[in-house]
């Protein structure tokens, strides 16, 4: 088809540039003759600022330590060596050991898989049902949706605490138990960013427009709804995972969450608690993994989202 | 002209009878349409005029079967279209067998062109969608298609366009793609509801002359609905004024503006503004508000606001009347009439 050679023609050359161009005027940096940032920008797009790669860079460490635990050149996490016993950091552990005398870096790397597998699998659970649930209930409104909103401001109203503790003790204690537990949590969450941000897209002429030119309803949910609605519902997914790295460390702070000996964050820091007079390092460095951890996702989420976010202007 | 074509008894494209719909409000039940009867052949442009809450917008998607189920409280009437040889009726019709006719037997243009497009759909795939739904063309075809339309309404490098999404055009352009996509199926009958409205002047011509222009070549019924008499004047073959959800004035476009008789007909006329005016002329407006159509008041609903209302206007409604040939008022005493005087 003559359109076809003429559409490959053009995507080299013309929306790439057209893009860059704008988002260097929004930005308002496009003055700054520093070669190099113009040549990282071109790379990595613009006005994200240094704090934010910093934040993502933090990021991708984990995700490698989490894929890559088992390959990397640190000790075996489970193997007790007596004499390094409470190690401080830089000693012949680089950041410690624990009372048991287990290399802290290491216990760190592994401790990463459980973090990041619960965040993943749990974000991701809560957002599909939770999301699912709230388009549906912002779509088609009525009684669905007063009944939904009710059983899920009960959920919200529940102490979460409490939930988990019930959950856990019915479902058990793996890996998968545990993310599952905490992702039914987060469907309250998701389904209320999902519906609000429903609500605002259903009232827009192309939905009506689109029934107009005989689109059914599961159409239009799949093609107009949903993609206008994924974007901040994703954005929100890096600040939710934040929220439950804390929350899945709290459960492990009560011994509650993946079993012993596997390492966790929140089990170190349980592990610690008891050093803390003689080796507070025990507790204190992977507080602190935590804190970055958090802190990043929560800065990167928080960067996308406003970045990502529907705007009138843009409609 | 247009009369001896109407003579010919053939079936009207569209019929429309005494339609009447009532929505769910808030505060109650909302008189929207009432009693609204008209008649569009092939190829005929009907202008429906009136202010905004006249129920222009309410009757269109009424047409169209888009007033959402639970918010429409009555729906009343008849809404006949013809489709090869049988006559259908609309009102009758379940979601699913509507569903089928929206798009290659009716199709709409809305308002505003800025939210009337999806935000992250390609101007190609939103053209090309409907054409694979109801014709049932592949990608390739459908897109081929979708190219053939662009250029039909007149934009430019359509290739180049149909990569693009919908905030890399102007108003004026996003609206022709609207056109575009209303077009896609070959409908019958165009609704237009307020077209132009949220567009620049300038702009504001081409696009109905583009209209107009793809109506005659294509012979579709298309109902042009505005608030503005200008943009009627010389592209609908007949015009109906609407006001409070009723059709108050109906007439052939050049009978009406020849011989109005509805005193709101004239007030709208009067509030056109005309560039033949010495400067400095006061603008005409017409005093007061359209009233509100929760519950109500009996009488003619133009009476608060009418220079010719009498008591009796505000007691009973007036019924629409022929007064000539297709020249039909709703009004006790229109102008021209004896007790009024001039």
């Amino acid at each position: 088809m003559p359109i076809e050679s003429g559409n490959r023609r053009r995507t080299p050359a013309e929306p790439l540039p057209v893009r860059r161009k704008t988002s260097y005027g929004s930005a308002g940096r496009a003055s700054r003759a520093l070669s190099f940032s113009v040549a990282v920008r071109q790379v990595f797009g613009s006005g994200f600022g240094t704090g934010f790669w910093l934040a993502a860079g933090w990021l991708l460490l984990v995700a490698a330590c989490a894929l890559f635990a088992t390959v990397l050149p640190v000790r075996d996490p489970l193997d007790p060596v007596i004499v390094n016993r409470l190690n401080a950091p830089f000693t012949s552990n680089w950041l410690g050991a624990d009372g048991l005398g287990r290399d802290m870096l290491s216990r760190l790397v592994h401790g990463a898989r459980v973090s990041v597998v619960i965040s993943l699998t749990a974000v991701s659970i809560g957002m599909l049902i939770g999301g699912s649930l709230g388009i549906l209930a912002g779509y088609f409104r009525g009684r669905f949706e007063r009944a939904l909103m009710a059983v899920l401001d009960v959920i919200l109203a529940f102490p979460w605490l409490v939930l988990l503790l019930a959950l856990v003790a019915f479902i058990g204690q793996s890996l998968m138990a545990i993310s599952l537990a905490i992702g039914l949590l987060w469907i309250p969450a998701y389904a209320r960013v999902a519906r609000a941000n429903t609500l605002s897209v259903v009232q827009r002429e192309y939905v009506l427009a689109a029934r107009a030119m005989g689109a059914s309803t599961l159409r239009i949910l799949l093609r107009e709804v949903l993609p206008n609605v994924i974007l901040p519902v994703l954005a929100y997914g890096l600040v939710a995972m934040g929220l439950v790295v804390i929350v899945e460390s709290a459960l492990a702070f009560l011994g509650l969450s993946v079993e012993a000996p596997q390492p966790t964050w929140g089990g170190m820091i349980a592990e610690g608690k008891r050093h803390l007079a003689i080796a507070p390092h025990v507790a204190l460095v992977p507080s602190i993994t935590m804190f970055l951890t958090v802190l990043s996702l929560n800065y990167v989420g928080d960067r996308l989202r406003s970045r990502f976010e529907v705007k009138e202007s843009n409609l | 002209m247009t009369d001896s074509q109407h003579q010919t008894q053939q079936v009207p494209l569209l019929r429309v009878e005494e339609l009447t719909v009532r929505l769910r409000g808030e505060a109650g039940i909302v008189h929207a349409v009432s009693d609204v009867s008209f008649q569009l052949q092939r190829g005929q442009t009907l202008g429906i005029v009136g202010e905004s809450g006249s129920g222009k917008s309410v009757m269109a998607r009424a047409l169209m079967g888009l007033l959402p189920r639970r918010a429409t409280h009555l729906m009343e009437g008849s809404v006949s279209l013809a489709v090869d040889g049988r006559v259908l009726e609309l009102l009758k019709l379940s979601e699913r067998e509507f569903r089928t006719l929206r798009g290659p037997r009716l199709a709409m243009v809305f308002q505003d062109p800025m939210t009337a497009l999806n935000p992250v759909l390609t101007l190609g795939v939103q053209i090309a969608e409907p054409l694979q739904l109801h014709l049932g063309l592949n990608k390739a075809q459908a897109m081929a298609r979708a190219l053939e339309l662009l250029t039909q309404v007149g934009i430019p490098d359509p290739e180049g366009r149909l990569r693009q999404y919908p905030h890399q055009l102007s108003g004026g352009m996003r609206q022709r793609v609207v056109i575009a996509i209303a077009l896609a199926c070959d409908p019958q009958v165009l609704l237009a509801d307020e077209p132009t409205t949220a567009l620049d002047v300038t702009v504001q011509r081409q696009v109905l002359d583009l209209l107009l222009a793809l109506q005659r070549e294509r012979q579709m019924g298309m109902v042009l609905i505005t608030h503005d008499l200008g943009v009627v004047a010389n592209r609908a073959d007949h015009i109906a004024v609407m006001y409070a959800g009723r059709i108050v004035e109906y007439a052939p476009t050049s009978r009406l503006f020849s011989s109005m008789r509805h005193p709101y007909t004239e007030a709208l006329f009067k509030s056109v503004p005309r560039l033949s005016d010495p400067s400095h002329t006061r603008l005409h407006a017409i005093p007061g508000r359209p009233p509100q159509l929760i519950d109500p008041a009996p009488g003619c609903a133009f009476a608060p606001r009418c220079p010719n209302a009498q008591q009796r206007c505000r007691r009973e409604t007036p019924a629409l009347a022929q007064i000539g040939d297709q020249h039909l008022h709703a009004c006790f005493y229109p102008i021209g009439s004896k007790e009024v005087g001039a």
